[in-house]
């Protein structure tokens, strides 16, 4: 599991946190979560969208009620590999407030559609489309029209 | 470039190294093995202690007698289970005997199976009957905590008594398709995926054990 979903499941929590130790610590607590708890799912997929969403409120609750390491190891790396454009993108990605990032992320990274980001993140369909909505119009705002969304 | 593609190289500098699998691994296996205590749950009744203690015992005397065994994946189509770490039984007998306690198979099931698989896992014995798409999956585990592994949500929650077990039932709609119980020691789970009747309910329960 941790070789199928590891890389998705650090990237969804680093997505939130912004720092490797936190999200890797994320990642060990969804793999925990879901071994006591034996879920009964229909196939892979939902295997994978169990996790991002225990991933997701294990990082939200984090944000909540603990101080995050300060280090952003992805800034960092894209930073000293000179790459300006995905610098660029990921500042601004990461600038966007949480909800509006996670429906960002999930919709653009991880090709989930509405409903399925509506279950991973708990909230209504009609938030989900207008957090995207809103989050789309803040990357502009930032990134122009560099990028087509 | 479009932005998911950027962002996808970018998230692509994000990866498990062997070192943060190996720790992770690590951390799983010390995990598993250790008792879990809720936050508030100061007392901790020295049975249960013993039961967990029973359970982790039984993973790694399981792990070394039944070493020929095959760990079983699970069913082709259908419901997944935590891929790689059941222990296969043949027979509800079988089952027991690895779990050290008892576990009977249930009776008044309103299909015959046309497959049954028994497994354990972490403490939790597992009976998974299938016909054609219908599964109805019973699981037995130590404590009180629910162990059916269902995370769905029910809009429909009720708490029955039959045959002197105090059973809850969640569902959607008309049929029920979760049932748990419990006892001093253990509890009990059976998900049915179509959903029972409360009659179809009322005989599996009541033929319970």
């Amino acid at each position: 599991m941790l070789k199928s979903y590891g890389n998705a499941v650090l990237r969804l929590a680093y997505s939130y946190l912004h720092n490797m130790a936190d999200a890797e610590e994320v990642l060990q607590d969804a793999l925990i979560k879901f071994l006591q708890t034996a879920p009964i799912l229909e196939n892979e997929k939902h295997q994978k969208a169990w996790l991002c969403k225990v991933a997701a409120n294990l990082s939200k609750d984090r944000i909540k009620y603990n101080a995050l390491r300060k280090t952003d190891e992805l800034s960092e790396s894209l930073a000293a590999e000179k790459q300006e454009d995905l610098s660029e993108v990921w500042e601004a990605v990461k600038a966007l407030p949480v909800k509006y990032r996670e429906a960002i992320y999930l919709f653009y990274y991880e090709n989930y559609s509405i409903s399925e980001i509506s279950k991973i993140t708990g909230a209504k369909e009609s938030t989900v489309k207008s957090n995207l909505f809103r989050g789309r119009k803040l990357l502009k705002d930032i990134l122009e029209d560099r990028y087509g969304f | 470039m479009v932005f998911s593609e950027k962002l996808g190289l970018v998230m692509a500098h994000i990866e498990v190294t062997p070192e943060m699998s190996r720790r992770i691994l690590d951390n799983i296996q010390n995990v598993s093995c250790s008792p879990v205590t809720k936050a508030g749950n100061a007392y901790r009744p020295k049975m249960k202690q013993f039961l967990t203690l029973a359970a982790c015992l039984t993973l790694i005397i399981t792990g070394g007698i039944f070493m020929s065994r095959q760990f079983i994946e699970p069913p082709p189509h259908g419901y997944m289970t935590p891929d790689g770490h059941y222990i296969a039984a043949e027979s509800a007998e079988d089952l027991s005997r690895i779990a050290l306690y008892q576990i009977y198979d249930l009776e008044g099931l309103p299909f015959e199976p046309e497959n049954t698989v028994y497994s354990f896992h972490a403490g939790i014995s597992q009976i998974w009957y299938r016909s054609g798409s219908q599964d109805i999956i019973y699981r037995k585990g130590y404590g009180t905590d629910d162990v059916s592994g269902v995370e769905d949500t029910f809009t429909e929650v009720k708490t029955t008594d039959i045959a002197d077990l105090q059973v809850t039932f969640k569902g959607n709609g008309e049929n029920y398709a979760l049932a748990t119980w419990s006892d001093e020691q253990f509890s009990y789970s059976v998900f049915a995926s179509e959903g029972l009747t409360d009659t179809q309910w009322q005989t599996v329960i009541s033929l319970w054990e």
